[in-house]
């Protein structure tokens, strides 16, 4: 031990870092676009959840064209055969083609609830910030208040006053209830960024505050905000989820969370040959859920420089 | 204190700054009058702790004193309207100590250049701005502009990134530059051609600079034609023209700090008394400042009676003044007729 | 520690050249690995001699490689650095068996350092555990450096400690007992040194220990560094980007660029003739603050970057002597005439000859 300490004090300063270092990220010469796809490649775990958000992606765009046909048919929990994959349904709807076609709506609302989480954070969250005082004061009483209420039982209390009857006002809903703790940490962000000079010096050429807020200061944090909209993503999606599970969300259409939904009201448990149309949109949630939290780990390791260090 | 009759730039009358701490009072700045105007340099050194940057941060708008007048153009600018608050807000401009942290890391150079102009109509489009920008890289010797316009901060070296740094505080065509320490961390070699590039913005532009440095040796050879302000511990210890404070200092504690400094020549560096000559090293806390003049305590000119009265900067010679009971008393009654003639 | 009637800083120490040296360093080079996997001679291929009791300063601007060859020389190199070749000799006194630094192993290493040589860190804070009382620490250096077959007497360390920080002018009763933060910036720097010289080293390194401190208290710890070096005789390297700190401490200077020394020489002959442009420039870039005002003159340009060095003479792309012949290849270090005797004085310029520096007065004082 003794000598641990002892040497420990020779060891060279962190920060004293020898000059060559910064030679050598000039001498690397990349751009970064294609530096960040160069260091998303060297985690694999990375490209795998990279790999599988583009292919959920892609199979919702392409859905239609996959396999379009969501017909009504007399042939009620049909069993796997060459024309139904994976079976049907309870109206006799091909369940591949509901699985297929099932992602736009967890994907559109998953998306649209995280950006406006991640909007409203960053608003609220920069500003109060910026300004202090008694605007700071409210949100963050704010902010607080919405933490305390337990979300999925907000959501299940609006959901049975005001019966959203699309999925945007799932989303709206979802993504106004999800801002507080993101806001939090763009506001400790945007505390410490603000003191640097650059900002001093953007208020001494007076840039408006706008701008400084949302042009200067924001952007310094676009991997940190980039990072938390996929996680709000992943919040969004099991919120939804919950929603539907629970029976308080629209229930026209076609998607995953209604197919479970169903199932699970419609006795599909207790009917083997119904056994796919459960786990199919189980499974393609938990895929969805995976890639992104996969994709939201390396992306962290890339943009935070302390983590790759190490 | 200005040769002719005109207002200065920036006139700082009996300014104070108390910052207020749990632990007490900090008199960061007590009592501190200066001024500068176009075309001229005024040297504020001395050690950390002193009050130099607090001062610059007050002249330039960052802090509101807690005592007396910061004037610009005659006008105190905390009383000013809006319109008259941004004509100053635009006219005097601020450089940074550090050129890491002073340029916003995303912004490339033109970015960084272009938004002021753009902002305040100095530029009518992008293509003027660009313009614009192009011959502010030029101004600050940042040549041939292109090559440093679509940079970013990063990737350009310390000394080109505080070029960058004072052709931003150019674009808004100010009077006054306030520089922080603005050399202080660039290599001896790229600190000259900045000092010879301010130099010139100077004597060109006609622009006033109130230059904060702790380096007496720069404080030389910036303000020579100008004058200098020695701090200690909040309060202005002696002001005079540049060579005479250096060349002949009158105040124990600037001849302390002249003593200090080391010269690049060996045989004359090695003439200096040790520890400057002082008796103590020990620089006092702000918040138990030492009774009657502060620096009694490690005065090598220590006199009974000098930790009981406070000593006042008074006039010694023309445009001289110094606050120390031993010198200033002797000088006062060595050029007391001279100094009338002068005057009178 | 015979010499320590006599005041002038040349005539003393230089004689000492008939000693054997205390450091002998041979082409010494040291390398980085980047991330993209190729190297760079951050050091390149750098040889000097180090005589007891002599200060030898290393100057140049950031990145000239000067901290790097600090820490080579204590193999002290950050995981990314190594050393493929050259050689590193230490003698504790003229003749004593030679010990190969680069062959001694970790245990021997870190047996090696703070007995026999200490480095003093820019900076004092983070060399310090932060957790950890000044007199712990203290305890601790000297704890894993007892002798075999001793055993530490806790009691003696202390008072070893203790005698050592009155010895830098710190009260030990105060310090001994305070954690790291809670001492001024030059206090820790002298808490610094008198913990490196806990166990009589023979050769300290110092990289840049002033900077960052206050006029008056830099020149506090320069006082103390020149008195200690009086008292106990040990020979130090003194790196600093401040060439006036370096005619203050100094009896050798060596000017490092791109990773090489350029040039070396005594005190005199490097700040009154010097014979490398690069030298030259940076001395007429420093001002002064007594007497005259100079001219000031900035070297062109920019260091170049280690893993892009140009063809030739590194320094042509911005000399003013520079001729063809000088980007064609790499100039030799020749050894030049030099003013004390007893000296020598090396450059690698082939131009030396014409190399004549003068500083322009521009107002009289």
């Amino acid at each position: 031990m003794g000598i641990n300490v002892a040497d420990a004090t020779l060891e060279p300063a962190k920060g004293e870092e020898p000059h060559v270092s910064e030679e050598v990220v000039k001498a690397k010469g990349v751009g970064p676009i294609r530096g960040f796809f160069r260091e998303l490649a060297r985690s694999t775990s990375g490209l795998i959840g990279f790999i599988i958000v583009v292919l959920l992606v892609a199979m919702t765009i392409f859905a239609p064209l996959l396999r379009g046909n969501l017909k009504p048919t007399t042939d009620y929990w049909a069993p796997f055969s060459a024309a139904h994959p994976l079976g049907t349904s309870g109206q006799g709807i091909d369940t591949l083609a509901m699985v297929v076609n099932g992602g736009k709506t967890v994907l559109l609302v998953g998306f649209g609830a995280a950006a406006l989480t991640v909007l409203i954070a960053v608003v609220i969250g920069s500003l109060a910030a910026y300004f202090r005082g008694w605007f700071d004061a409210l949100m963050l009483q704010v902010a607080d208040l919405f933490m305390t209420i337990p979300q999925i039982v907000l959501l299940a209390v609006m959901g049975s006053l005001f019966r959203f009857d699309s999925p945007f006002w799932l989303a709206v809903i979802v993504g106004a209830l999800s801002w507080p703790v993101l806001m939090r940490s763009i506001r400790a962000q945007v505390l410490t960024l603000k003191e640097r000079e650059f900002v001093e010096a953007a208020r001494l050429l007076d840039l408006g505050t706008l701008r400084i807020v949302f042009v200067e200061i924001v952007p310094n944090m676009a991997s940190f905000i980039l990072i938390n909209f996929i996680i709000a993503v992943t919040n969004a999606i099991y919120a939804m989820v919950g929603l539907y599970l629970l029976g308080l969300a629209p229930l026209a259409g076609v998607n995953w969370g209604i197919m479970v939904q169903d199932g699970w009201t419609n006795g599909a448990m207790f009917n083997p040959d119904a056994l796919p149309y459960i786990l199919a949109p189980v499974a393609m949630i938990v895929l969805l859920q995976l890639g992104l939290i996969l994709l939201t780990r390396s992306l962290e390791e890339i943009l935070n420089p302390r983590l790759r260090d190490r | 204190m200005l040769e002719s009759g005109d207002t200065p730039l920036l006139r700082m009358t009996h300014v104070d700054q108390t910052f207020k701490t749990k632990k007490g009072d900090v008199p960061a700045v007590q009592d501190v009058n200066f001024e500068v105007g176009p075309g001229q340099v005024l040297c504020l050194v001395g050690e950390s702790g002193c009050g130099k940057t607090t001062s610059a941060r007050m002249a330039g708008g960052l802090l509101k004193p807690t005592g007396g007048e910061v004037a610009y153009l005659g006008k105190n600018i905390w009383d000013m309207d809006s319109k008259e608050f941004i004509d100053y807000r635009r006219s005097v401009q601020y450089v940074h100590q550090d050129p890491y942290a002073s340029l916003n890391p995303i912004r490339s150079v033109a970015a960084t250049l272009t938004a002021p102009l753009l902002k305040h109509g100095l530029a009518k489009n992008r293509h003027e701005a660009w313009e614009q920008a192009a011959e502010l890289c030029r101004r600050v010797d940042l040549t041939p502009p292109e090559a440093y316009l679509s940079k970013f901060p990063h990737q350009l070296s310390g000394g080109q990134r505080q070029r960058v740094a004072v052709a931003r505080a150019l674009t808004l065509n100010p009077k006054l530059i306030i520089a922080d320490e603005s050399t202080s961390m660039l290599d001896v070699s790229i600190r000259v051609g900045m000092l010879k590039m301010l130099g010139k913005l100077r004597d060109e532009l006609n622009v006033g600079f109130l230059f904060i440095t702790h380096d007496l040796a720069i404080a030389k050879y910036f303000g020579w034609s100008g004058k200098t302000a020695v701090m200690y511990l909040g309060k202005v210890v002696e002001i005079g023209p540049t060579p005479e404070v250096i060349n002949n200092p009158q105040h124990p504690y600037t001849r302390a700090l002249l003593n200090a400094v080391p010269e690049p020549d060996p045989d004359l560096t090695r003439t200096k008394l040790p520890n400057g000559g002082l008796r103590s090293s020990e620089i006092p806390n702000l918040r138990e400042l030492p009774t009657g003049c502060t620096f009694h305590p490690r005065c090598p000119l220590f006199e009974a009676g000098c930790d009981k009265v406070v000593p006042i900067l008074a006039e010694i010679g023309p445009n001289r003044e110094v606050a120390c009971h031993v010198t200033g008393r002797d000088t006062r009654s060595q050029t007391d007729s001279p100094t009338r003639e002068l005057a009178g | 520690m015979s010499d320590t009637s006599v005041a002038s800083p040349s005539s003393t120490r230089t004689a000492k050249r008939t000693d054997e040296p205390v450091l002998s360093v041979r082409d010494l080079v040291v390398q980085y690995r980047t991330g993209s996997g190729t190297t760079v001679d951050a050091v390149n291929s750098v040889s000097f001699d180090l005589y007891p009791n002599q200060a030898l300063a290393l100057v140049g601007e950031s990145g000239c490689g000067k901290t790097t060859l600090g820490l080579g020389l204590l193999r002290l190199l950050p995981r990314l650095g190594h050393i493929p070749s050259g050689s590193i000799t230490y003698r504790r006194q003229p003749g004593a068996t030679p010990i190969d630094v680069l062959k001694l192993n970790s245990r021997q290493l870190r047996r090696w350092r703070w007995a026999e040589a200490a480095m003093v860190f820019q900076g004092a804070q983070s060399a310090f555990n932060p957790v950890i009382t000044i007199g712990d620490q203290m305890a601790d250096t000297l704890k894993a450096h007892v002798r075999e077959g001793e055993r530490y007497n806790k009691k003696e360390g202390i008072q070893r400690a203790g005698d050592m920080l009155k010895r830098v002018r710190l009260d030990p009763s105060r310090v001994l007992g305070s954690y790291p933060h809670e001492l001024s910036g030059g206090m820790r720097q002298r808490t610094l040194i008198a913990m490196s010289l806990l166990l009589d080293p023979r050769f300290l390194v110092l990289d840049e220990p002033t900077t960052a401190l206050d006029i008056l208290t830099q020149r506090g710890i320069v006082d103390l560094l020149a008195e200690l070096r009086e008292e106990r005789g040990f020979a130090m390297i003194f790196i600093s980007h401040d060439l006036a700190l370096a005619a203050e401490l100094a009896d050798r200077v060596a000017t490092m660029y791109a990773g090489q020394i350029i040039e070396r020489g005594s005190l005199h002959d490097i700040f009154y003739e010097p014979r490398h442009p690069y030298t030259s420039g940076l001395i007429n870039a420093v001002p002064p603050v007594v007497g005259d005002l100079p001219e000031l003159a900035s070297i062109p340009g920019s260091p170049p970057s280690l893993a892009n060095l140009p063809v030739g003479c590194s320094f042509a792309p911005r000399c003013s002597y520079a001729t063809p012949e000088c980007r064609a290849a790499e100039p030799p270090e020749e050894t030049i005439e030099a003013r004390d005797q007893g000296q020598s004085h090396e450059v690698r310029c082939i131009h030396w000859r014409e190399v004549h520096h003068e500083r322009k007065v521009i107002a009289r004082a």
